[in-house]
């Protein structure tokens, strides 16, 4: 009984260590999730690299088609804000992006928590966040 | 002088009542949060709990920890539901006996501990994280107090206490939920529904098991050190 008592404490002491130690650390790289107004803002540095996914749909395109439209990127130096409840419409040109760095430049704001419309399917692969982006019709022909 | 029955009757039956005032919508509160806690089980991160989190749920310690606490919690709360019948205490006291281990083990080894690790990443300000340490501490001291007195100290009253401080405490899951609906129904915004539905879940419902301690003790500041 007494070694079951010693157990459960050494396993709160090594849960609350642990779990600081991964905060800490999580703070350090720039991933820590914080909340500020509804959304979840990643805690991003400048020159922080986060892996996302683009989602480049269409308005009333169907989720069946998100799939092939998603593409990969790296994310540098992105400006990550609290998204309002609806995503704007961004005049994207997918043409302009390329495999590798891309930057976001205002106005196109993005949660890169959020799911943000119906239509829209959250990848689910972990660690990676999904940003997707309706964009007005046309603008994504090559 | 004379003793009238009538009011005895009454009073016996305003207690009863007040009994089942207390203990119905408790019990299907709970049985209804274990029920909503199963989808969680396809392992998916397909609810909107695990999607605001989804970078979380990319590492294996936090995700597993997840899966642990919440089996842990259900668990609990389905245990703790018979722990307060006094019938059960007097004529199956096995029954409460194997519950009350099953309790024990599973906050002292399982639920404590993951949810401690998972406060460092919950939502919310640091206020909000303080708050759930604060709980998962209180949850775990409370827990080993409470087993302490009854398995080593065979000190009976001083284990009823301690319980009803960690009962109140895994009801904090429970009685969140009710007040985060509540809010959401005066208007308040998710994130600011969320730090004080949690809040008030936490401090009420301790709150509301110093205030049962109190009734039923003769020296209540002796709960605490006994």
């Amino acid at each position: 009984m007494k070694n079951f008592l010693r157990l459960s404490v050494f396993l709160m002491v090594i849960a609350g260590l642990y779990g600081f130690a991964a905060m800490v650390l999580d703070l350090q790289n720039g991933k820590l999730i914080q909340y500020e107004h509804d959304s979840p803002v990643a805690a991003v540095k400048k020159r922080t690299t986060l892996p996302v996914q683009i989602a480049v749909i269409r308005k009333g395109q169907k989720a069946g088609d998100l799939d092939k439209s998603i593409m990969q990127f790296a994310v540098i130096n992105s400006a990550v804000k609290p998204l309002k409840p609806r995503l704007r419409i961004a005049d994207l040109d997918v043409r302009s992006f390329s495999r590798g760095d891309i930057r976001f430049e205002p106005p196109m704001v993005a949660d890169i928590d959020s799911i943000v419309s119906d239509s829209a399917k959250l990848t689910e692969k972990p660690g990676l966040r999904t940003l997707v982006v309706v964009s007005k019709p046309d603008s994504t022909k090559r | 002088m004379h003793y009238n029955s009538r009011v005895v009757a009454a009073g016996k039956a305003l207690k009863r009542g007040s009994l089942i005032l207390f203990w119905t919508p408790l019990i299907l509160l709970s049985l209804l949060l274990v029920y909503n806690t199963i989808p969680y089980f396809s392992f998916k991160p397909d609810s909107s709990f695990l999607i605001e989190r989804i970078s979380l749920y990319g590492k294996a310690v936090w995700k597993y920890s997840f899966y642990f606490h919440i089996a842990a919690g259900s668990l609990c709360i389905l245990t703790a539901l018979i722990q307060f019948s006094s019938w059960i205490l007097k004529k199956r006291k096995k029954i409460h006996v194997v519950a009350g281990k099953i309790y024990v083990f599973v906050v002292l080894l399982i639920g404590a501990p993951t949810g401690l690790f998972m406060t460092f990443f919950a939502k919310g300000g640091i206020a909000e994280r303080a708050c759930f340490m604060a709980m998962a501490v209180f949850w775990f001291y409370t827990t080993y107090k409470g087993f302490v007195a009854a398995a080593i100290e065979k000190n009976f009253l001083s284990h009823k206490f301690w319980m009803i401080r960690s009962y109140a405490m895994a009801l904090t899951a429970v009685s969140f939920r009710v007040y985060h609906i509540l809010f959401l129904l005066l208007g308040f915004s998710n994130y600011d529904n969320y730090a004080v539905s949690l809040w008030i879940s936490v401090l009420g419902n301790a709150a509301i098991a110093e205030v049962f301690i109190l009734l039923k003790s003769r020296n209540y500041l002796r709960s605490f050190i006994s």
